[in-house]
């Protein structure tokens, strides 16, 4: 872990191989780090979960599967939010996403998996899934300090 | 980095345990569907799906889930879920899992409520 001191918010660097698993220490990071910054604890599991989502994703697309890559979460905490964005070496999200339903997948009519941009937009306050950098793909995800009443 | 899950199986009166310890994630799937078809293999009522409270449940533990659910449905089978922290019950309830399962506070509770009228 990183973490580099600016003049009006702290930013937390976290580096993950991107291997299964491991997006447990990043999501584990950012819900220290959301407490730190005084989230609610139901917004800390909302971060914890968001975040191993994302890194989930990077890893089995944005690496395209390859153990070796990396993904970097980056933390800040801005106006009473924090901020989570994670990055990967691949190039974002081309294709519609569509809204899941259980009901279709409970028949058989499509995968059981899926999920996962799901719940990232319904755990975050705001989504960029497609925020392209000059070395690959950034997800930024943003949780407000305070109480959700629906997901 | 992955763990593999314990599933253990029990019952309670006429239901079914499976008691998944652990993390549920997409490794989580021979275990729990193995466990399942098992138990399924010498009980036809209901179950419970009691989840470990400090576990953690991901996308890909869902679609392992939506699985076992699909199965129980062609079964014919009553299924409740006890165990769930307050964020993974807004998870489930996200998703969709509560319109095949219901969520109860206990398995006690559970019992009663999926065995009331047989």
């Amino acid at each position: 872990m990183r973490v580099r001191m600016g003049t009006e918010q702290t930013i937390v660097e976290v580096t993950i191989p991107s291997q299964p698993g491991y997006e447990r220490v990043a999501a584990e990071c950012s819900a220290s780090f959301a407490g730190v910054s005084g989230l609610p604890a139901d917004r800390v599991e909302d971060i914890r979960t968001a975040v191993a989502e994302a890194c989930a994703n990077a890893m089995e697309y944005g690496s395209g599967g390859c153990q070796d890559a990396r993904v970097t979460v980056t933390l800040e905490s801005s106006d009473g939010a924090v901020v989570a964005s994670v990055w990967d070496a691949g190039t974002g999200i081309r294709e519609p996403l569509l809204h899941p339903s259980i009901e279709r997948k409970i028949q058989g009519l499509e995968p059981p998996k899926g999920w996962g941009l799901f719940l990232i937009r319904g755990l975050a306050d705001e989504v960029d899934l497609n925020a392209a950098v000059a070395s690959g793909h950034v997800i930024k995800m943003v949780f407000k300090n305070r109480e959700r009443t629906s997901p | 980095m992955q763990h593999p899950n314990e599933v253990r199986l029990s019952e309670l009166g006429a239901v079914a345990v499976l008691e998944i310890l652990g993390d549920v994630t997409a490794a989580s799937e021979n275990a729990i569907l193995n466990a399942y078809s098992e138990a399924t293999s010498r009980h036809t009522g209901p179950f419970i799906l009691r989840f470990d409270s400090n576990g953690y449940v991901n996308s890909g533990g869902i679609a392992v889930l939506i699985q076992l659910l699909a199965q129980a449905r062609r079964n014919r089978q009553t299924i409740g879920i006890t165990g769930l922290s307050d964020h993974f019950r807004k998870i489930f309830h996200m998703v969709g899992i509560t319109k095949f399962a219901t969520i109860y506070g206990t398995s006690e509770e559970a019992v009663a409520a999926l065995t009331a009228g047989t």
